[in-house]
């Protein structure tokens, strides 16, 4: 089944409502869906929500996984919104809910996460017959992903707001609640950590990948 | 600085203050080998940053749905809840003052509690107890026993 349909709301409708993309609208958006509107509710679902998998995937490195946390975050917005400030940023929010429902999921977790990674492994041996490009990019996924694992919560939050998804140390303080300066403190620790765990185990993976990370 | 100490800082090149970065800029133009290591850097940040880029598998969101339904009466009347408690109390969210008098305001408020309680914790109430069972405190008579039986007064004695 479609899902615009599946959630009472047209393609044309979605698309008139979130084209524009401009601060007011949004606004109009975010204080119909505290009165209540569902339909409201579900058009900033249908904004956000790629962002918010994207970032939860990072966090997590499964997809699914990713999905999953997304529920929980679009879920746990639904139930707080009315106390959101429509004068704030609500993706800055957002982030802050997908990293907060990560962490704990990582937490839930950690004895999976060892086996998940493991079964990656094995998919990278059959991809070997693969192109070369998702090769080498399916091995610089593992290798990274397996790095990031020595990183703690703090860490790897900070790492990937700033370095996997391009944010600004000061939006990345915001989504944190950390000052700018802890933020670079954390970021500094979290490079500097994984450049560790890359030339340790994962060079040999990574040779002939272009990634010189280690210097 | 040397190569070694402009090494130390390439993997925060991009999250350096001014001054720091001119510096390393300055080196940069000196030494082809930390510009190459700079830029080898970036390149190895910029093929993380692809590899692990969230690209939508195909059907990824088809069996994604909000169970919202079974949320809305609890969410709906904290909704209200929230929006009446906000608009009730919103003027104390505006940050009239700042933050400078609300401490002042705490401290003036705790040296006035404390020298209210002073008098109260360290005063010695002058009790004296007459021989002939009676008690008096501040120029009152508070009681008198006689024969086991108490007997309070508020008689002024002088």
């Amino acid at each position: 089944m479609n899902k615009d349909t599946r959630n009472g709301l047209s393609e044309k409708e979605n698309k008139s409502a979130l084209t524009g993309g401009e601060d007011e609208k949004i606004t109009e958006i975010i204080k119909s869906a505290q009165k209540g509107d569902e339909k409201a509710f579900k058009l900033l679902v249908e904004k956000y929500k790629a962002q918010v998998a994207g970032i939860a995937y990072k966090m997590v490195g499964s997809y699914e996984d990713a999905k999953d946390i997304s529920q929980i975050v679009f879920v746990k917005t639904y139930q707080n919104l009315g106390s959101f400030d429509t004068t704030k940023k609500l993706s800055t929010w957002l982030y802050r809910i997908t990293i907060n429902a990560s962490i704990d999921f990582i937490r839930k977790h950690k004895k999976h996460r060892h086996e998940a990674l493991e079964s990656i492994a094995g998919e990278l041996r059959e991809k070997k017959r693969d192109v070369e490009g998702t090769y080498k990019r399916s091995l610089i996924q593992w290798a990274i992903k397996k790095a990031m694992e020595v990183l703690n919560p703090k860490q790897r939050s900070v790492f990937v707001l700033r370095d996997l998804e391009g944010l600004d140390i000061k939006e990345v303080a915001q989504i944190t609640g950390m000052p700018q300066a802890t933020v670079r403190w954390y970021l500094h620790r979290a490079r500097s950590r994984l450049r560790e765990e890359l030339i340790r185990h994962y060079s040999g993976v990574l040779e002939g990948t272009g990634i010189k990370y280690g210097l | 600085m040397d190569c070694k100490n402009v090494r130390k800082f390439i993997c925060d090149y991009m999250d350096l203050n001014p001054e720091r970065k001119s510096t390393l800029e300055k080196h940069f133009e000196l030494c082809p080998h930390c510009k190459k290591q700079l830029i080898s850097h970036q390149k190895s940040c910029e093929s993380i940053k692809k590899a692990l880029e969230f690209e939508v598998p195909q059907n990824y969101w088809n069996d994604f749905s909000l169970n919202l339904a079974s949320q809305k009466p609890y969410s709906f009347l904290s909704r209200l809840w929230a929006n009446q408690i906000s608009e009730t109390i919103g003027f104390l969210k505006i940050p009239l003052l700042g933050p400078v008098p609300a401490y002042v305001f705490s401290v003036l408020l705790l040296v006035f509690l404390a020298l209210g309680l002073f008098p109260t914790l360290f005063s010695e109430k002058k009790m004296e107890r007459w021989p002939n069972n009676l008690v008096i405190a501040e120029n009152q008579l508070i009681s008198a026993v006689d024969d086991g039986r108490v007997t309070i007064y508020m008689v002024e004695t002088k």
